[in-house]
């Protein structure tokens, strides 16, 4: 009981943080761009925009299209979902502070946010346009092929803790892995451009290139359908910048005062660490131009690749001699 | 617990039959998913968790996505209906049945959990691979190794 209601609070907020994702990337974007951003809607700052839109999107009429497959149609915007909701399982912020500690947390995270790709898939088919369906082939593409040298970065740090276990990896972190030498450095640097593509994001957004593909895979979506692609896809990029605090960044560890409960200052930690990194992707994705799709892939198959087998090559012998 | 695994069972076993049975071939792909993932879920009943992962992300993710893929690509059979004629039913469904009883007459040991290991059964299957079975396991990895190197001379025809 217990944990289903921890479980239903770590989800609130977990999608609490998520809505204001979306508006804290319009903000920072229009820094970017020299504009203002969101204002009006709850002013200075703009800061109820997001509420607005999840007013506004579930209000929208909920449109499926004459020709479209309707089961798989219906059935992939919650697939895609709950794939990317699932992931935030096994991520622990702080001590003892878990949905659950699964044994194999890691391959657990990419065995569930590989049914959003699944998903994705079958969107892109059941919409019956061919905008959606060459969206979904590139999605498709770019994720099997980033996906590799995503986990094969993850697996250093696995392999330096040795343990698959979440809170096994923040144990072992006395220095934080991104400050190893050399295969640190690479696999988190690795880890931050593959988990960029893939979120479909900036330099690597071919699948939703707006100009030539009109938006994405969710092209026939509305209303709340097309709410859930939105969300999931946030959701899946906080829980990314989560993951990739845990492994590289040490976690929820850090320096504190011996004041009021421990775990408060833990949360505040990975807080601030996850924060870091959702910046690094924001920034990353504002500041650079799409890259074409077979280049995309050939950076993926010819270059990060081999770098980061021979950098998990490289950490297996360092955890064998130091 | 038990109504769970119940569930997944039918599920699992209904879409596998639905694999085969179903006319369209991208939803045959779609059904194979679900075979696998549900599959995959039921290694999380046995206790092995590794393995039962593992599938999800190798099979779901990987292998029926390229599946999907390729169905997608030849345009021509996903148009047509499948039509399968199986001309001699008894003969093919005897087959079935053997290869059925072979199987579980080479599972049942793997099934078997070794006595002395503790209740955390997670990465069983990679020490039963890793002491038992350890030849088989190579031989079978280099037979797909020239399956591989196979499939790409027959498919480049320069």
């Amino acid at each position: 009981m217990n944990v289903i209601l921890f479980s239903i609070i770590y989800l609130i907020v977990a999608l609490t943080i998520v809505m204001y994702i979306t508006w804290f990337e319009r903000k920072f974007a229009a820094r970017i761009q020299n504009r203002v951003g969101p204002y009006y809607v709850g002013r200075p700052h703009g800061w109820l925009q997001p509420l607005a839109d999840v007013v506004k999107l579930m209000l929208k009429e909920d449109i499926v299209p004459k020709k479209a497959d309707k089961t798989i149609f219906n059935i992939a915007p919650p697939l895609v979902f709950i794939g990317a909701l699932l992931t935030f399982c096994v991520l622990p912020v702080a001590k003892g502070l878990y949905i659950s500690d699964l044994a194999v947390g890691i391959i657990y995270f990419f065995a569930v946010s590989s049914l959003m790709i699944f998903g994705v898939f079958l969107a892109g088919w059941a919409s019956n346009s061919k905008y959606a369906l060459l969206s979904a082939f590139r999605a498709g593409a770019q994720v099997v092929s980033y996906e590799i040298p995503l986990i094969l970065s993850a697996l250093v740090p696995v392999v330096l803790a040795g343990s698959l276990r979440t809170s096994e990896i923040v144990r072992a972190q006395d220095i934080p892995f991104a400050l190893y030498p050399v295969f640190g450095w690479v696999a988190f640097i690795i880890f931050l451009i593959a988990g960029l593509a893939e979120e479909n994001k900036v330099p690597f957004d071919v699948p939703e290139a707006e100009s030539e593909l009109v938006a994405a895979y969710n092209v026939e979506y509305s209303g709340m359908k097309f709410a859930l692609f939105y969300a999931s896809e946030y959701a899946h990029i906080l829980a990314l910048a989560v993951l990739a605090s845990i492994l590289f960044l040490g976690g929820y560890r850090g320096f504190y005062p011996h004041v009021g409960p421990e775990w408060v200052w833990q949360v505040i930690w990975l807080f601030i660490k996850s924060f870091f990194m959702l910046c690094l992707f924001l920034l990353i994705r504002w500041s650079f131009v799409r890259i074409r799709i077979d280049r995309l892939l050939l950076f993926s198959w010819r270059i990060l690749f081999p770098i980061s087998l021979i950098n998990l090559f490289l950490a297996a012998i360092w955890k064998i001699f130091f | 617990m038990k109504i769970i695994f119940w569930i997944i069972f039918i599920i699992t076993g209904l879409s596998g039959l639905m694999t085969v049975l179903t006319k369209d071939l991208f939803r045959s792909a779609i059904y194979l998913g679900i075979t696998l993932l549900g599959s995959g879920l039921l290694y999380l009943f046995l206790g092995y968790d590794f393995i039962g992962w593992t599938q999800i992300l190798v099979y779901v993710g990987g292998i029926v996505l390229l599946m999907i893929f390729t169905i997608m690509l030849a345009r021509e059979s996903v148009m047509r209906p499948l039509i399968i004629t199986i001309r001699n039913p008894f003969i093919s469904g005897l087959f079935a049945l053997l290869l059925f009883l072979l199987l579980m007459l080479v599972a049942k040991p793997l099934i078997l959990v070794p006595k002395g290991l503790d209740k955390d059964y997670t990465f069983l299957p990679s020490i039963i691979f890793k002491s038992k079975y350890v030849l088989s396991f190579e031989v079978l990895s280099v037979l797909l190794l020239i399956a591989f190197i196979g499939a790409i001379l027959i498919a480049r025809k320069d």
